[in-house]
This record gives structure tokens, C-alpha cells and sequence, in this order.
């Protein structure tokens, strides 16, 4: 554990206190990652800055255009907003595979961004869902597209001390699915997921998000996939086509969770059948 | 005979220490507190093999704190065996409590002692060690090529057939009958291999060694064999078995691992060095690496069967990884064969070949199944193949060829546990009874017919697999009790016997009391504590029940002819017409007196005596429980998922002495047999090391993972058994693997030949399948 943990109560107070903190400090938001590697020997900061109760980043709230989810609100909430559950229906797809039910009552997406895992069932969702990051640094905000944030594994574009604050996902009337593929049905890190939503019109894609996870460097937005399928009709036809090109698309490699041939072929199979599972639903 | 008329036994009583575990009251190995307890912590080899060319511990011994630091020069150079075994046991002396060679990544190098965790670890940490490097071997097959590594160069080690060769253990074995194969339509030859799979206990090893006020040493510690530890402890580190008490607190799990002497040796060299009581616990990573783990094994058979379902021949080769030593290399490899060739009849040949060979890698030893689930998947696979070549319902085809009653096996007396076994013929089973009721339950027929023709990418299967253990080694296993009765009319039994959360203890009083007409409530079971309970092998080889519950029924027989005799004074009768039933000694004119008026003139009023009997129990025979297990899986063709939809165990253990705790026994190995199945192995780098020695990366199925398993327990009436019964804690785990990979073939036509069906290799196994036009 590290010397020091400060909980600010507002932003204000974190930016005032900031200066003073030792250098060696990182963000602790549900503390399901920093914790278990804390405990593993991986997390040797001097500080942890508890940004659980800012009330900023614990809010969901709608504009005209977008919904914003604040970064430290639990997925167990995200559940159980009905704004959610209408604007975001890949990351609700995703949810049930999201770790544990506890985890999930102590887990938040502004970790699960912050982490920078290409694995995060979460972020690869939002992803999909074309969400924006909108980050912060002592007063001084920007935005990113999420799929933007990520440089590498465990790498993002966080500055020193800059915070998520949330994410916007845009107002849009689409349908989302998730496909995770692990080494046991529940509670398990995925050899390869698929995020998929679909903006639909009178049975024709207008605007396909797809997301990648576990299968490159990044929760990986799959561009080429996802204008391939703007434009066509949506169709099992179509499903098998996007396989073949997402397969293209992913870059994965081998390691203790499963082999990258194996994983570059899981990802045509989840997107196939992630599209095809929404089929039905597209006439509503 | 059957369990109808009996009253305690065959009833779901409640575990009598489940209220106390439950609530948190203070019971296992790390609950009791010391003063000036040290820590004890061991400085582990990063090599897969070298020799310690020079060690310095002069550094950590400076290491405020810590107050000893032993290696191989502080302790006597004594070879040994750690597994807890029946003396003399019939695995390799190989082991020294600390030695000058490293033979695996984790193999112990030095011990350190100190006031804290903190001072403990930062003395390993200062241990300058200088090692010469040697080539290090990791596969079987290499290992015994001439040339190769030895892994076991020392001079003073005992009983290794074959060093030079990293044998740790040999046996074949042959009955011929005719030439090989001439009668065989078919002849079938395949291997199927097991990777390194860890018991996963979820309390990890741990021993406090402590002093009592005569300055004997106590061992408390988390175990299955207090006995065997007590003599082992005693010949390692050269001290008389009368210095040495062994104290087994309440078990959180052992599943085989625990029937070793890990952690004892080394904790007590470091309480005899220091003076001061000594705790050594393992940490996940450490219980992973350092412990013990199922024998990663690769069995080849080949059978011949005929067109009318006759199994003409059958050989069965297997070849055991024992890692670094031969902790129960011998014996897991004879029961590989000896509970699994006679499942079947066989009309001409049999053969067997079994090696266990020793690599660089970490240590395996007894775990749930010990051996049998090896061959059993080959077997049972096997079985189906051979059924679906020749048409058969794989069914009909165990049917016709199971053993029956009254039936033996020439394997039974050729294949014992380090000597020669014992005749034996089956005089219990309820397998076509168990077959029938999981057929039943499953659907057989009806789901064989309905999943012939299917299509799309998800396929659904069906498979079978019956299977066999023993109940404790016939001529081998003794076990003890002893019995003293109170005032109140209750009864102290002592049993050597150790429960490690199986519930063991409630099950002994359970056939004290059926035997006593009393309650288990009136039944204090004080169990494994070398100073007070009589002796008993331990808690492995699926022979508590019998064996040590043989004892039992003994000494509470003994007890209720010395209750009788007084009873016959207090009511004026003749004993012939006295018994006991309800808390009393009742003739048959209906007269009758209270057990405690027994007690209390026994103790105090006439002839003064106390009422107290102790009996021991071997078995001439060890019946072998059965079971029939069915597996509804589907798979998915496209990711080579698999999810079983549906699992069915049928058990015969006989009369299963508490149903509810049998059951629980089964549903835990059936889920355990299920998590090796679909998802378990230990991985290694290419010089070694494990690579996914945590619960974060070596998956177990938890709750939410477990598929609907279903036990039903069949009963039968074992002769030999108290009570009509046989044992019920391993056999389980033998199912799933077979049963499983049978199911995939009749789901989607492929065969898996290696555990675990992770989706990579199904989907493999697939795609091979539909190049070749399956």
C-alpha cells in the first residue's frame, strides 16, 4: 500500500492539493486493478489520489445530443440507469461479461480506460459506441475520441495527473452487441471480444461502430470494418463479409491466454454473429 | 442386506464442526496464537537445474531479526520420501530436507527465521548463492534417453530403478493368452496426455512448529497423514519419534496434496535451531510451484475388440511425470492401471508398462484420482471408439463388458501399491442400476436419436463413462479407534483418522452411534493428534470410510458388549437378551435402564471399571465403488466452445453412511474433474518457470461457471464395508474428462486427445475433422 492516500472531496480541492502531493502518485478510482497489482508487487506509488466521491465524476447526465458518464460512476449503476440502458446498448451487452458481480459494484469505466488494458470489456464497448474521453488537468480540459486514448498496452495519452473526468457517447438511436470469447463462461480476462453498434434506417446500416477487444495493442476500433458495412443492407450475407475483413483488421498476438491465429479467426466468428444477432431486432 | 432398518447411518446428519467453521470460530492451523512465534520463509532455486557451488549467509544473518538461516550444511544429509505413505513406503528415497542441488524453478535452497515477515524476507533476499548450471530435461520422453540430464546423480539416494534414465519408477506386466490381437476385428491405438494440474486447496500448506513445557516438539499442522509425518519428520532430521507430537487442527481441503510432508521438516530444523515455535505458511504462488501436483501423464492404449462386442486385447503405456522427485511415483503409476484395466473384461492379453520419470520441473504427488483419472480417459475414450466401430450404443457396449458380480480381474493381485496386490472379485455393485438412472436422467435414447441429424454451427452431444476406484489399500491401510463412555451416557471417540473438511469425523460418529442405538450428538470425536488418538494411515487412497470406519464399527461393538454386561447386572437379565436402542440398554420383556445409569455404575457403584475398548481394521480386499456418468455438452464449431449443458454422476459407494456429504463429495469432484477438463494447466517457459502460478491466471471453475451437476447416489450392500459400505471421496473425478470428450464426438465427430478442450484446440481438432470430409 502506498504511504499516502488523499481523498478530495471536490475537483477544486484535487488541483489545490496536487502540487503538494509526492510525485509518485497515480488516480485510485474502484480499485479493482490498482489494488490486485499493489497486492501482486506491480504498484509502488508514494500516493494514491481517491477520486471515488468527486461528484463530478459520479453523475450520469443527458444533453440535447449526448449522455455523459461520469468516470468514477460503478458499473453495477450503469446497469441500472435507464439512460443507458437507451443509449448504450453495446456497453449494456457488455456488462454481463464484465468481470464479477462484485467487481462490477466496485469497478468504473474511468478505471477501466485509465488501465490502458487492450482486454477492458468496457472500454471496448464505449469504443463502439463512438464515446469521446473528456479528460482534465488542473482546471484545463480536453476531449478525445475514446479509441484516441489508447497508445499501447497499459500506454495512454494521460498526461501526469490528468484526469477522466467521463465519457460522452453520442444521442443516437442504434443497436449494440457484445461477443467475448474466455478460457471459462464467466469471470475471466477474453481471448478476443467484439463491440458492435449499428445506426439503422429503413433496414440499411447508416453508421456501424465496431470495436476490437484482447486482440492488438489497443482496445482496437476496426475504421475499415465499420465504412465497409455504412451503406449495406443488413444481412447474414453481409455478417460473413465483415468477418472477412475485420480478420484483416486485427493484430494479435500469442500469449498465455490464447494464440493469435486462433484470435484473428474469433474475431470474424463474434462479429459475424454479433451482426446476425441483431438482424431481428432491426426492423423495430 | 440393505440400509433400510438403520437409524443414524445412511441419514443426512448435520457435519458437527459445520456450525462452528461457518460462524468463524477459531479452528484451522493459523487460528491459535504463540507468543514470540517467528516467521519461517524458504529461499526458492530460479533455476531448473544446478548445483549450489557456494553459499553465503552471512549477510542475512545480520538482518535485524532474524534468528536462523539454515542450508544443506546446518541439517543431516538423510534421503528420504515425502510422501505420506505406509512404511516402508514404496516411493524413491530421493528427497533431503535441504541439499546441494537444485533440481526444479522453486526447489528449495535455504530457510530463514526471523521475528517478521519483513526481516524474514529481506534475509532471502541476502543469501549470496553461487550455482553451477546444469542442462535441465522437461519432457518424459527425453528424460529417458541415454545422454540425457540426470536429474538424480547423488549416490546416497534409494529404491530409483533407473537414474541414469530418470526412472523413478518401473513396472510392467503381462497376461497372455494367445497371440496379440488375432482374434481382434478391430484394433485401436491412441494417446491421450494430462497436463500439470494443481488440487487448488483453498487453504494453502502451513505448519507451526511449537514446544511443549517437556520440550518436545509439536507439529500443528494442515495434513492428511499426522502419523506419517510424525515418523518421516523423525527420520529427516534424525530426532526419536517419542520427541515429536502431531496435532491436525480443522483441514481447509487437501485433495491429495496434503498427503505429504512438505512444510513439516523444514519448520521443525527451524523451531529446534531457534528455540522458539516457528510458523511456515505458503503463499498461492509458493502452493502453486512448491507443493504438489497431479501427475502430468501421457497413456497410450491399444485394444482389439470383435464385432460382437468382445475386447480381445488390451495394453495400456503409460508414462508419468513425477517433476524433480518421485513423490508417489510408483504407486500413482500401478493405480493408473490396477483401477482402471479391470474396469472391462478382457478375453485374451493384457499388458501394462508404466513409467514415471523424473524432469526438471515442479514435484507431483498424490491428487484425487491418483492415477486412475489418467487411464480412465484413455480407457474410456477408448471404449467409445471401439463402440462406434463396430456400431454399438456405447451404452450397450459398457453393459456387456463391465465387471460383474463375482467377477475378478488377474490385475487385482498382479498390481498392488509397491508390493503385490490381492486377489479379490467384486462383492458389491450397483453399476447397471447406476447406468440405468443416468441414462434416464439424461435422455439417452431419446437425445442419441434427436442429435444424429444436426446442423448449423452448434452441435449438441451426449457421452458416457463409467468408472471404478478402490476403498483403501487392501493389506496396507490400518486404522484405529478408541472409545471411553461418560457419565451421561455420552462417548469420547479418539480416531487417528483425519478429516480435512471432508467429514470424516461425523461420519465415524455416525457408525459409533448406529451401533452404540444413541444420536451422533452424544458422540465427541476428537480425531488425529498423534499423543492421544490411536494410529491411522491417513486420509487418502478413498479409505476412510472403510478402513478407518471399519474401525469404528469394531470398537463400538466392543464398547456395547461392556455396556451390555452391565446392563445385564442392573436389570437382572441374561446380555443375550439386551439391546441398545434409544439411549438405552432394553430386554426384550421391555424392561430397561439408561445408559447413564450404565456409566454410573460402571465408574462408581459395581465392579468398578470404565467402559472403554479400542480395535483396529485392515481390509483383506478393497471393493471398488462405481460409478456411470453422463454428459450433455454443446459445442460451438465456430470458436470450439464447449458448455456442458447438463452433467449426471451416478454413484454405487454402497451405503453411503451420510447421502448429503457423499453427494457433496461427488458434486466437488465431478466440478473439479469438470474444471480439469475444460479449463486447468500449468504453463511453463521454456527454461521452467510457471508461468501462471495465480488464481489470476491458472483458471479454476468458480460458482457462477459450474454447469448443472447431478449426483445420484445408488446403493448397494459392500460385504466387507461398515454398514454395506465402500468409499465415495476420488472416483469421481474420473468422469468428466472421457464423458466430456465422448460427448463432443457425438456432438460434432471429433476426438480430443488433450486435456484441457480449451476452444484453440477443439476448434483445431474441428477443422482437422472437416479437412478430412468428417
Amino acid at each position: 500500500m502506498p504511504e499516502m492516500i488523499v481523498k478530495p472531496a471536490t475537483l477544486k480541492e484535487l488541483w489545490k492539493i496536487l502540487p503538494a502531493l509526492p510525485p509518485a502518485r497515480r488516480y485510485l478510482a474502484g480499485g479493482t486493478d490498482i489494488v490486485v497489482a499493489c497486492n501482486g508487487g506491480c504498484e509502488s506509488s508514494e500516493c494514491w489520489m481517491d477520486i471515488s466521491d468527486i461528484p463530478e465524476l459520479k453523475t450520469i447526465k443527458e444533453t440535447a445530443s449526448s449522455l455523459f458518464l461520469g468516470a468514477a460512476v460503478k458499473i453495477s449503476d450503469l446497469e441500472r440507469s435507464a439512460a443507458v440502458r437507451k443509449w448504450c446498448p453495446a456497453l449494456i451487452a457488455a456488462i454481463p461479461y464484465y468481470a464479477s458481480p462484485s467487481l462490477r459494484n466496485m469497478a468504473t469505466l474511468g478505471g477501466n480506460a485509465g488501465n490502458g488494458s487492450p482486454c477492458a470489456d468496457g472500454v471496448c464497448a464505449l469504443v463502439a459506441e463512438g464515446a469521446s474521453v473528456l479528460l482534465e488537468l488542473k482546471g484545463k480540459k480536453r476531449r478525445l475520441p475514446l479509441k484516441d486514448l489508447f497508445l499501447g498496452p497499459k500506454k495512454t495519452a494521460l498526461k501526469k495527473d490528468e484526469l477522466i473526468l467521463g465519457f460522452e457517447v453520442p444521442k443516437r438511436a442504434r443497436l449494440g452487441a457484445y461477443q467475448k470469447l474466455s478460457a471459462r463462461p464467466y469471470f475471466c480476462i477474453s481471448k478476443a471480444a467484439v463491440a458492435v453498434t449499428l445506426e439503422i434506417s429503413g433496414g440499411v446500416i447508416k453508421r456501424a461502430g465496431i470495436a476490437l477487444g484482447s486482440v492488438a495493442p489497443v482496445p482496437l476500433y476496426a475504421a475499415k470494418t465499420a465504412a465497409w458495412l455504412a451503406g449495406k443492407k443488413l444481412s447474414a450475407v453481409t455478417a460473413a463479409a465483415a468477418a472477412g475483413i475485420v480478420k484483416a483488421e486485427a493484430a494479435p498476438i500469442t500469449d498465455a491466454r490464447s494464440e493469435a491465429d486462433y484470435r484473428r479467426e474469433m474475431c470474424g466468428v463474434l462479429l459475424e454473429r454479433a451482426l446476425v444477432s441483431l438482424v431481428p431486432l432491426a426492423g423495430r | 442386506m440393505d440400509a433400510k432398518n438403520l437409524k443414524v447411518v445412511n441419514k443426512p446428519v448435520i457435519k458437527m464442526d459445520a456450525l462452528g467453521l461457518a460462524c468463524g470460530e477459531p479452528a484451522f492451523t493459523d487460528d491459535v496464537e504463540f507468543k514470540g512465534l517467528l516467521t519461517g520463509k524458504i529461499l526458492w532455486s530460479p533455476h531448473a537445474h544446478a548445483r549450489i557451488k557456494k553459499i553465503d549467509v552471512s549477510a542475512a544473518l545480520k538482518v535485524p531479526g532474524v534468528k536462523a538461516v539454515l542450508t544443506y550444511k546446518d541439517l543431516p544429509r538423510v534421503p528420504h520420501t515425502t510422501a505420506g505413505q505406509g512404511y516402508p513406503e514404496p516411493s524413491p528415497y530421493d528427497s533431503y530436507t535441504l541439499d546441494n542441488k537444485v533440481r526444479f524453478v522453486g526447489d528449495r535452497v535455504a530457510a530463514v527465521a526471523a521475528e517478521t515477515p519483513e526481516a524474514a524476507k529481506e534475509a532471502l533476499s541476502k543469501i549470496k548463492v553461487e550455482y553451477e548450471l546444469l542442462p535441465a530435461v522437461f519432457d518424459t520422453f527425453e528424460a529417458m534417453k541415454d545422454g540425457a540430464p540426470v536429474i538424480h546423480d547423488e549416490e546416497d539416494s534409494k529404491n530409483i530403478p533407473d537414474a541414469k534414465h530418470n526412472i523413478a519408477a518401473k513396472f510392467d506386466f503381462e497376461v497372455k493368452n494367445g497371440e496379440w490381437f488375432k482374434e481382434a476385428d478391430f484394433v485401436f491405438e491412441h494417446s491421450w496426455s494430462i497436463p500439470y494440474l494443481q488440487h487448488c486447496a483453498i487453504e494453502p500448506h502451513i505448519t507451526i512448529a511449537h514446544f511443549d513445557n517437556t520440550g518436545r516438539l509439536v507439529l500443528r499442522t494442515s495434513t492428511q497423514v499426522p502419523f506419517h509425518v510424525r515418523r518421516i519428520v523423525a527420520q529427516a532430521l534424525k530426532i526419536p519419534v517419542k520427541k515429536i507430537r502431531v496435532v491436525k487442527p480443522r483441514i481447509g481441503g487437501g485433495f491429495g496434496s496434503k498427503q505429504e510432508v512438505l512444510l513439516e521438516d523444514i519448520t521443525a530444523a527451524l523451531a529446534l535451531k531457534t528455540g522458539r515455535p516457528v510458523k511456515l505458511e505458503y503463499t498461492r504462488k509458493e502452493t502453486f510451484i512448491s507443493s504438489r501436483t497431479r501427475h502430468p501423464a501421457v497413456c497410450r492404449m491399444k485394444a482389439g475388440v470383435k464385432k460382437d462386442g468382445t475386447i480381445t486385447d488390451a495394453e495400456m503405456e503409460i508414462t508419468l511425470n513425477t517433476g524433480a522427485y518421485g513423490s508417489h511415483a510408483l504407486t500413482v503409476m500401478m493405480c493408473s492401471g490396477s483401477h482402471t484395466i479391470p474396469m472391462y473384461r478382457v478375453k485374451n492379453n493384457i499388458r501394462f508398462i508404466g513409467r514415471s520419470v523424473y524432469t526438471n520441473l515442479p514435484v507431483a504427488g498424490a491428487y484425487r484420482g491418483y492415477g486412475a483419472t489418467q487411464g480412465f480417459f484413455a480407457w474410456e475414450c477408448l471404449m467409445d471408439m471401439m463402440a462406434a466401430k463396430i456400431g454399438m450404443d456405447p451404452v450397450e457396449f459398457r453393459k456387456m463388458n463391465y465387471i460383474k458380480l463375482g467377477e475378478g480381474s488377474p490385475v487385482f493381485k498382479a498390481m498392488g501399491e509397491g508390493r503385490e496386490g490381492v486377489e479379490q472379485v467384486i462383492t458389491s455393485t450397483g453399476l447397471f442400476e447406476a447406468i440405468q438412472k443416468g441414462s434416464d436422467e439424461i435422455k439417452w435414447t431419446e437425445k442419441k436419436l434427436k442429435y444424429a441429424a444436426q446442423s448449423g454451427p452448434i452441435r449438441r452431444g451426449v457421452g458416457v463413462a463409467c468408472m471404478m476406484q478402490g476403498s483403501g489399500i487392501p493389506e496396507v491401510d490400518m486404522a484405529s479407534a478408541t472409545m471411553k463412555m461418560n457419565e451421561d451416557g455420552s462417548f469420547n471417540l479418539l480416531v487417528g483418522a483425519a478429516d480435512l473438511g471432508t467429514g470424516s469425523d461425523t461420519i465415524l460418529a455416525q457408525i459409533a452411534a448406529e451401533v452404540l442405538g444413541i444420536k451422533t450428538d452424544d458422540i465427541i470425536v476428537t480425531s488425529s493428534d498423534t499423543d492421544i488418538t490411536p494410529f491411522d494411515v491417513g486420509a487418502y487412497a478413498s479409505s476412510t470410510t472403510f478402513i478407518s470406519g471399519g474401525a469404528v464399527k469394531k470398537t463400538a461393538e466392543k464398547v456395547r458388549d461392556m455396556i451390555l454386561e452391565v446392563g445385564a447386572k442392573i436389570l437382572d437379565q441374561k446380555k443375550e437378551d439386551l439391546r441398545l436402542e434409544d439411549g438405552k440398554v432394553v430386554a426384550k420383556d421391555g424392561a430397561s435402564c439408561s445408559l447413564s445409569e450404565v456409566a454410573n455404575t460402571s465408574l462408581y457403584y459395581y465392579n468398578q471399571h470404565q467402559i472403554t475398548a479400542s480395535a483396529s481394521h485392515f481390509a483383506h480386499t478393497s471393493p471398488p465403488p462405481f460409478q456411470a456418468n453422463f454428459a450433455e455438452v454443446e459445442v460451438d464449431t465456430e470458436t470450439g466452445q464447449v458448455k456442458i449443458l447438463d452433467y449426471v454422476s451416478c454413484v454405487d459407494c454402497g451405503t453411503a453412511i451420510n447421502p448429503q456429504l457423499a453427494e457433496g463429495q461427488n458434486d466437488g469432484a465431478v466440478l473439479n474433474g469438470i474444471s480439469h477438463t475444460l479449463s486447468e494447466a500449468m504453463e511453463f517457459s521454456s527454461n521452467g518457470t510457471p508461468l501462471n502460478a495465480s488464481f489470476r491466471r491458472y483458471k479454476i471453475f468458480s460458482a457462477a461457471d459450474t454447469p448443472p451437476v447431478r449426483t445420484f447416489i445408488i446403493p448397494s450392500w459392500e460385504p466387507a464395508g461398515p454398514f454395506g459400505a465402500k468409499s465415495v471421496s476420488e472416483i469421481g473425478i474420473n468422469g468428466p474428462l472421457p464423458a466430456v470428450a465422448n460427448a463432443i464426438y457425438n456432438a460434432c465427430g471429433v476426438w480430443l486427445f488433450e486435456a484441457p478442450f480449451t476452444p484453440d484446440k477443439v476448434l483445431k481438432a474441428i477443422q482437422k475433422g472437416k479437412n478430412k470430409g468428417l
